[in-house]
C-alpha cells in the first residue's frame, strides 16, 4: 500500500480522500499548500502526490515546478483540477496524470493504484 | 555609320529619340512606366539609332523584354543577327545576371564588375569609332520587383562607378508599380538622385503641350494630396482598430477568467459532495454500519458544501442579472467571488 500525499487548500476534500484512501488501506498525509507539502517531503517522501492546482500561498504550478527541481520525478503527481479543460490543465503544469473534479472516489482509487510503485502494491 | 546595318529605310532611324533617352547628353537616365509596350517602344527606336550610328547595344532585361525588344528592332528594318554577329547587340538575361552578381542573397561589387565590365569592353571594341556603347539594364528594376529596394539603390551606385572606367550611356526602366507603398517613395528618391537624367512614366511624358503638361501636374498634386490624407485617415481607423482589439482580447481574457473562478467556485462543493456520499455509499454497499464520527464528518461536509454551493449559484446568477440590465456581456472583476 502506498503512502499518499494530498494537497488541497480544501479541508473537506483533504479529508473525504483520506477517508476513501485509508479505507483502501494506504496511508495518508495532507498539507494545505505548495509550501507546507515541500517541507513535509523533506521529513517522509510520499509514493504518490495528489496535487490540486489552484490554491492560495504556492499553487500546483509552483509546486511541481520545485518538486521537480528538489526530487525530480521520484514520487508520481496526479493534478486534481477543476478547469473546464483538464487535461490541458492537468499535463501543462508538468503533473504525470490528472483527475477532473468532481472525481468518482473509484477512479481515485484506480489512479491511485496505478501510480504506486510495484514494490509498494 | 555601320554600312553591314541597312537601317537607312526604316521609319526607326528616321523617328527622334524618345523623351528620356539621350545618350549623348546623359551618360545614366532613369524612365519609369506603366506599360510594357511602352518602354519597349523607346528601346527600340534609341537602339535602332545607335546602331544604325555605328554604336553597340547591351540589353540585360527580363525574357519578355528581350523578346520584345528583338522582335521590333527587326520589325523595324533592323538587321539584329547581324549586329549580333559583329558583337554589338549582346543580350543578357536579367535575372541570370542577377543570380550571379548576387552570391548568397549579397550584392558583390566586385562580381558585378567582372561580369558588366567585359561586357562593355567586348561592346566597346566592336562599336565603331565616334559611338558610345548604349546599355539598357534591368537587374534594378528585378531588385525592387523582389522588394530590394535598397539593394537597387547600392547597384545603380556601381554602375556610375564603373562608368568612371567604362564609356557607355546607360538607361535604366523601373514599372512604376514597383513603387506600390507610401515607404518606397524614399527609394525612388535615391534612384533618381542616381540618374543624370529622369524622366516620369508615359502618362506625364506622352503629353505633348506645357499646358497640358502644367494641367497633368495640378491633378497629379491632388491625388498625392488627396492619398496623404486618405493614408493619414487610414492611420486613425488603424489606431482605432487596434484598440478595439487590445479591449475585446482583454474582455476575452476577463471572461476566461471568470469562468475559471466559476468553475473553480462550484464543481470544489461538488467534489466534496460527491466524494463523501460515495463514501457513505460504499459503507452501505458492503452493508457496514458507518461509524458516528464518520457519519458526522461526512453529513456536516455535506451540509456546508451545499451551502457553499447555493451561494455559488445565487452569486453567478446575479451576476449574470446584473450584466444583462448593463447590457454588458463581459463579466468583471466585481461579478466574481
Amino acid at each position: 500500500m502506498a503512502d499518499v500525499l494530498v494537497i488541497d487548500d480544501d479541508s473537506h476534500i483533504r479529508q473525504v480522500i483520506q477517508l476513501a484512501l485509508e479505507d483502501d488501506g494506504h496511508t495518508v498525509e495532507s498539507a494545505v499548500d505548495g509550501r507546507t507539502a515541500l517541507a513535509q517531503i523533506d521529513r517522509r517522501h510520499p509514493d504518490v502526490i495528489l496535487l490540486d492546482i489552484r490554491m492560495p500561498g504556492m499553487d500546483g504550478r509552483e509546486f511541481v515546478r520545485r518538486y521537480r527541481e528538489r526530487h525530480g520525478h521520484r514520487a508520481p503527481i496526479i493534478a486534481l483540477t477543476a478547469s473546464q479543460d483538464a487535461v490541458a490543465n492537468g499535463v501543462s503544469i508538468g503533473a504525470d496524470d490528472y483527475l477532473a473534479k468532481p472525481f468518482d472516489l473509484d477512479a481515485l482509487a484506480a489512479r491511485v493504484t496505478t501510480h504506486t510503485p510495484p514494490h509498494r502494491r | 555609320m555601320d554600312i553591314d546595318l541597312d537601317v537607312s529605310d526604316s521609319a526607326a532611324s528616321l523617328a527622334p529619340p524618345p523623351a528620356g533617352i539621350h545618350h549623348d547628353n546623359n551618360r545614366h537616365t532613369v524612365q519609369f512606366y506603366d506599360d510594357n509596350a511602352f518602354l519597349v517602344d523607346c528601346l527600340s527606336r534609341s537602339f535602332a539609332t545607335a546602331l544604325a550610328g555605328g554604336g553597340s547595344v547591351v540589353v540585360v532585361a527580363t525574357k519578355s523584354h528581350r523578346d520584345a525588344l528583338a522582335r521590333q528592332l527587326v520589325t523595324q528594318g533592323t538587321d539584329l543577327d547581324l549586329a549580333a554577329r559583329r558583337g554589338r547587340y549582346l543580350a543578357l538575361d536579367a535575372a541570370e545576371a542577377l543570380g550571379r552578381i548576387t552570391p548568397k542573397g549579397q550584392l558583390s561589387p566586385d562580381r558585378f564588375i567582372d561580369l558588366v565590365g567585359p561586357t562593355i569592353d567586348h561592346a566597346t571594341a566592336a562599336s565603331g569609332p565616334q559611338a558610345r556603347v548604349a546599355i539598357f539594364g534591368e537587374l534594378v528594376a528585378l531588385l525592387c520587383a523582389n522588394g530590394e529596394h535598397q539593394t537597387a539603390v547600392l547597384l545603380e551606385g556601381l554602375w556610375n562607378h564603373l562608368a568612371q572606367t567604362h564609356d557607355f550611356a546607360l538607361h535604366c526602366a523601373y514599372p512604376m508599380r514597383v513603387f506600390g507603398r507610401e515607404s518606397d517613395g524614399a527609394a525612388l528618391g535615391q534612384i533618381c538622385a542616381a540618374h543624370s537624367g529622369v524622366t516620369p512614366a508615359e502618362s506625364y511624358t506622352t503629353l505633348i503641350d506645357e499646358a497640358d503638361q502644367r494641367r497633368t501636374i495640378a491633378l497629379l498634386q491632388q491625388k498625392a494630396h488627396a492619398l496623404a490624407m486618405e493614408v493619414e485617415a487610414r492611420k486613425r481607423t488603424q489606431q482605432v482598430l487596434e484598440r478595439r482589439e487590445s479591449e475585446l482580447r482583454a474582455a476575452l481574457e476577463a471572461r476566461d477568467e471568470f469562468l475559471a473562478d466559476a468553475a473553480h467556485e462550484l464543481k470544489t462543493p461538488l467534489t466534496s459532495l460527491r466524494a463523501f456520499t460515495q463514501l457513505l455509499l460504499r459503507d452501505a454497499r458492503a452493508r457496514r454500519p458507518t461509524a458516528p464520527e464518520r457519519l458526522k464528518v461526512a453529513l456536516e461536509a455535506i451540509e456546508q458544501q451545499t451551502g457553499r454551493l447555493a451561494q455559488a449559484v445565487t452569486t453567478l446568477l446575479d451576476s449574470a442579472v446584473k450584466s444583462n440590465a448593463d447590457g454588458d456581456t463581459s463579466p468583471t472583476s466585481d461579478r466574481r467571488r
